[in-house]
């Protein structure tokens, strides 16, 4: 299927996907797409899947959670259908995940410059020791200063910055065609976020590499993303572009996001204060997801809206979309 | 996103484990309990002529070597173990539950030195604790329960100060110590039943760990002394008939065994229902 | 680093000296028993008097302790009762063999629990982990004496494969000495095993589902290589810390067990002092394994904490 920006296939192709907890649907019939060189943001509040969405892709879902429906292409591998083998194969060298708590995500027992180059023992049997070597220049292409003693260091001595920066030189390590980086920047001070999200767009400027950005904050995503998918409980209400997105929002959620989202100068708490809140996963109903907490329900929301196009590359799912020049 | 993981406290699983040893357990309380009322023969009465017999229709479980029937020795030894374990862990359990409340409630010194008191006494293998104390106390049953009394101490202790501090941190303490009433009230009126709960599951498990002590101590030979039947000296005794009458020291032995898994089994389903949080 | 260490030898040594004195106090809790004990229960009272003063039993108890604990620090255990033997050097040469079986011992349960504690929790909630976990249970609930008898009578009696007990010296004859050491060894490794296999089992469930092994997986990195590399180390550490415990508490078991066996250890060194009342040998065993065993918590208690560079190493400054 042809990706939406160019006539070229997509890097990762997400059709139908359905994750299910035991009695309860998480994620719902979610369509995602990521071309060559594309940075992506994928937006939501804690709750509406996303993380999820992005652990499918993977195959590191929770213990409880099952893919119901969907297929995921990644180039042309079918994510879903691998062998465990075939997936170890991939998982690390064409795709790299940047989690999102990177204290927690590297092991404190073993020296930063030996996880950074563990891709490269695993995908590339080379030895540890050149692997290490080449570690010292991933942790340069970070803007990691001295990076020959960096790689004997635990991960405990290092800052959150730097930790995360780790993080992403591990992603690096063996120039994956994509990277899926779910909430870098959360738990990092202003300043760094940005360094981060810079780090970020030099990579794909630099390699071509397509991103997978994954934040609650639409803030962040204005100036470095290409294309956003607003997901809502376990749906995506609305995709489009960066400029699409954000002057004219026609999902009333959308549209709320941007309200609440507090400006680049005042990034203050990442609680985006809507009234309500995410349903629980009981508690979904038939009918559009939104509408317990939207402004402009009408008796119809009690059906399920379903996609429609308002211009040939923004799409929402919604009955009553706003129109393209109404204030929030 | 992260799922919250459901921890049953009752789920079948451990159901039917906890039933098992529950099943255990009353067999050999019964046991105990009706041995004089149950037991085919007396478990004194020497038989020089059925010595060392086979288990047949008469003596299920066979002969010892000097004709005592083994099943009613067995079911008879079951009451010394029982009674032992209910001293013993009854000792550990009031000393040990009132020392940790104590140790809690006034903080300070008297908790400093308390627990490193409790500490070192915890360090000491049971064994060898055991052996010691009974050096200068006497080698019999009675002062068994006491030193086995004495080593659990300790670990009652220790659980009852730390559901203690819990229990100290709530508001109603401090609304019990405002209206003025007295120390020695609020702690054995507020705190005290509200950290019985872990204890009785140590309690439990405890039990097992005194039988098991029992046992070792009576094999040998600083427990039941003979004629007094114990698995523990019955096994000593079998040891040494092994190759004629292997029965003598397997079957106290499996009788001990299951009776130590029941008690085991029967606490490790007492933590799950009371606090699923605890397993894993 | 040296600092943890040192702190843990400075607490070490009034450990030790508390618990010496605990021994102490807890053989002489009633008084006169020594004596009586060695003279017999006709003892006259005279008798009784004499033999207090000839062996400075008359004295009060803190002078008596100070007296034995300094002579024994010098590695001077005083006289047997019944024999009027050495203790000291009785001590030292049954020292070789309580060590060789604890070790064996060491070294079969964590054979067993080590891996299969991981497997278990590797296979959690799946049949392997059920089945595993019913083995330690029942394992757990074997009194290790009843253990070792059975162990004689299928080994030794019915298969003729291994001795029944006696002891030879490594030296003289590795190959006797370890067929002697092989059941007895067994009969006190297999039952710590069991709580062993549980906490390494709890320990390596909670280490599986970090995120760092998530990381490692979204790496690419196979299965074994997920537990070598990430998991085991991590594991590694509350398994030593909570297991330091159950690692002493296998001392205690020597008691039993070299009796059985009849090797001649401290444990039956210990057990010969009660049976005969010899209260000196008693309390000189008693004191030796109580320093091996709080010596070993405190061993296993560093080498956790130096395992973990959280310890070691200090945060360092820059961004």
């Amino acid at each position: 299927m042809a990706s939406m920006t160019s006539g070229l296939a997509p890097v990762l192709d997400i059709q139908n996907l359905t994750i299910e907890f035991p009695g309860q649907r998480v994620v719902d019939d979610v369509n995602l797409e990521v071309g060559a060189g594309e940075i992506v943001a994928l937006i939501g509040e804690s709750g509406s899947g996303k993380t999820l969405t992005a652990l499918a892709i993977l195959n590191l879902l929770p213990r409880q959670a099952h893919v119901t429906e969907g297929r995921i292409m990644l180039n042309h591998w079918p994510m879903l259908h691998l062998t465990a083998s075939q997936r170890r194969e991939l998982l690390g060298d064409r795709l790299a995940f940047i989690p999102q708590d990177s204290m927690r995500a590297l092991n404190p027992m073993l020296p930063v410059g030996d996880q950074v180059g563990e891709p490269l023992v695993i995908h590339r049997s080379i030895s540890w020791e050149a692997a290490r070597r080449i570690a010292v220049n991933l942790l340069r292409a970070v803007h990691l200063k001295e990076p020959e003693k960096r790689i004997a260091d635990y991960p405990h001595q290092f800052s959150g910055g730097m930790q995360q920066r780790a993080m992403i030189a591990m992603a690096l390590a063996l120039e994956p065609e994509l990277i899926i980086a779910d909430e870098p920047t959360t738990g990092l001070d202003v300043t760094v976020q940005a360094q981060v999200i810079r780090l970020l767009g030099e990579i794909r400027d630099r390699k071509g590499t397509s991103i997978l950005f994954i934040t609650h904050d639409l803030g962040l995503v204005s100036d470095f993303c290409d294309r956003v998918y607003v997901m809502y409980a376990g749906k995506v209400v609305e995709q489009g572009s960066v400029g699409d997105i954000f002057d004219s929002p026609r999902h009333p959620y959308t549209a709320a996001l941007l309200a609440a989202t507090p400006s680049a100068l005042e990034r203050v708490s990442e609680l985006v204060s809507i009234a309500g809140q995410i349903p629980t996963r009981g508690e979904i109903e038939a009918g559009c997801v939104f509408a317990p907490r939207c402004p402009r329900a009408q008796p119809l929301c009690a059906e399920a809206p379903v996609e429609s196009e308002m211009s040939p590359r923004h799409r929402v799912r919604c009955w009553y979309p706003r129109g393209p020049i109404e204030t929030p | 996103m992260s799922v919250a993981k459901r921890t049953s406290g009752w789920s079948w699983r451990r159901h039917g484990v906890t039933t098992v040893g529950a099943i255990l357990v009353s067999l050999v309380l019964v046991a105990a309990a009706a041995a004089p009322l149950i037991v085919p023969f007396s478990p004194y009465d020497l038989d020089v002529v059925q010595m060392l017999e086979a288990p047949s229709p008469t003596h299920w479980l066979g002969t010892d070597e000097v004709g005592r029937d083994v099943l009613s020795r067995t079911l008879y030894a079951a009451r010394i173990s029982i009674e032992v374990a209910l001293v013993a862990v009854g000792v550990g359990f009031g000393v040990g539950t009132f020392l940790g409340l104590v140790a809690a409630y006034f903080g300070g010194v008297i908790d400093a030195v308390v627990m490193r008191f409790m500490e070192l006494l915890f360090s000491f293998p049971a064994i060898l604790l055991a052996v010691v104390l009974m050096a200068s106390l006497g080698t019999n049953i009675l002062n068994a329960m006491i030193a086995i009394g004495i080593i659990f101490i300790p670990g009652f202790a220790r659980l009852a100060r730390a559901s203690a501090m819990d229990v100290l941190g709530q508001q109603y303490i401090e609304a019990a110590r405002v209206i003025g009433m007295s120390d020695a009230r609020i702690m054995f009126r507020e705190v005290l039943p509200n950290i019985l709960a872990p204890s009785l599951v140590e309690a439990a498990v405890a039990f097992a760990y005194a039988i098991l002590l029992e046992s070792a101590l009576s094999f040998l030979g600083l427990g039941a002394q003979p004629p007094e039947p114990s698995w523990g000296n019955m096994i000593n005794t079998g040891r040494g008939f092994m190759a004629q009458a292997p029965w003598l020291g397997l079957v106290p032995g499996f009788a001990l065994f299951l009776c130590v898994l029941g008690f085991n089994l029967l606490g490790d389903g007492m933590r799950d229902f009371l606090d699923p949080h605890m397993k894993d | 680093m040296f600092r943890l260490i040192v702190t843990r030898l400075a607490l070490f040594v009034p450990t030790l000296i508390a618990a010496s004195m605990i021994l102490f106090v807890a053989i002489n809790v009633v008084p006169g028993s020594a004596a009586r004990s060695a003279l017999g229960v006709d003892a006259t009272p005279q008798a009784i008097m004499r033999f207090e003063a000839q062996n400075g039993l008359d004295r009060p108890l803190h002078v008596q302790y100070a007296d034995w604990f300094a002579k024994a620090v010098r590695g001077d255990f005083g006289k047997s009762f019944q024999n009027r033997v050495d203790v000291g050097p009785e001590i030292v040469r049954r020292l070789p063999v309580t060590l060789e079986l604890s070790l064996l011992a060491f070294i079969i349960a964590n054979l067993i629990a080590v891996p299969l504690g991981s497997i278990a929790a590797y296979r959690h909630t799946k049949a392997s982990d059920t089945v595993i976990t019913s083995l330690a249970t029942v394992l757990g609930a074997i009194p290790n004496f009843w253990l070792a008898t059975l162990l004689v009578l299928v080994f030794s009696l019915k298969l003729r494969w291994l001795p029944a007990g006696g002891y030879t010296p490594f030296l003289e004859d590795p190959l006797s000495n370890l067929a002697r050491m092989v059941l007895p060894a067994v009969s006190l490794g297999v039952v710590s095993s069991a709580l062993l296999l549980r906490i390494m089992r709890a320990s390596m469930i909670e280490v599986l589902s970090s995120d760092y092994i998530r990381t490692a997986r979204a790496k690419g990195a196979t299965n074994s290589a997920v537990i070598r590399r990430h998991a085991l180390r991590n594991a590694a550490i509350p398994y030593l810390t909570v297991g330091a415990v159950e690692f002493g508490f296998l001392f205690g078991g020597v008691v039993i067990i070299e009796d059985i066996f009849r090797l001649p250890g401290i444990g039956s060194l210990v057990l010969v002092g009660i049976i005969n009342r010899d209260y000196p040998v008693l309390i000189g065993a008693a004191l030796v394994v109580t320093v091996a065993v709080l010596t070993v918590n405190m061993l296993v208690d560093i080498a956790a904490r130096l395992l973990d560079p959280r310890q070691v190493r200090r945060k360092s400054g820059a961004a």
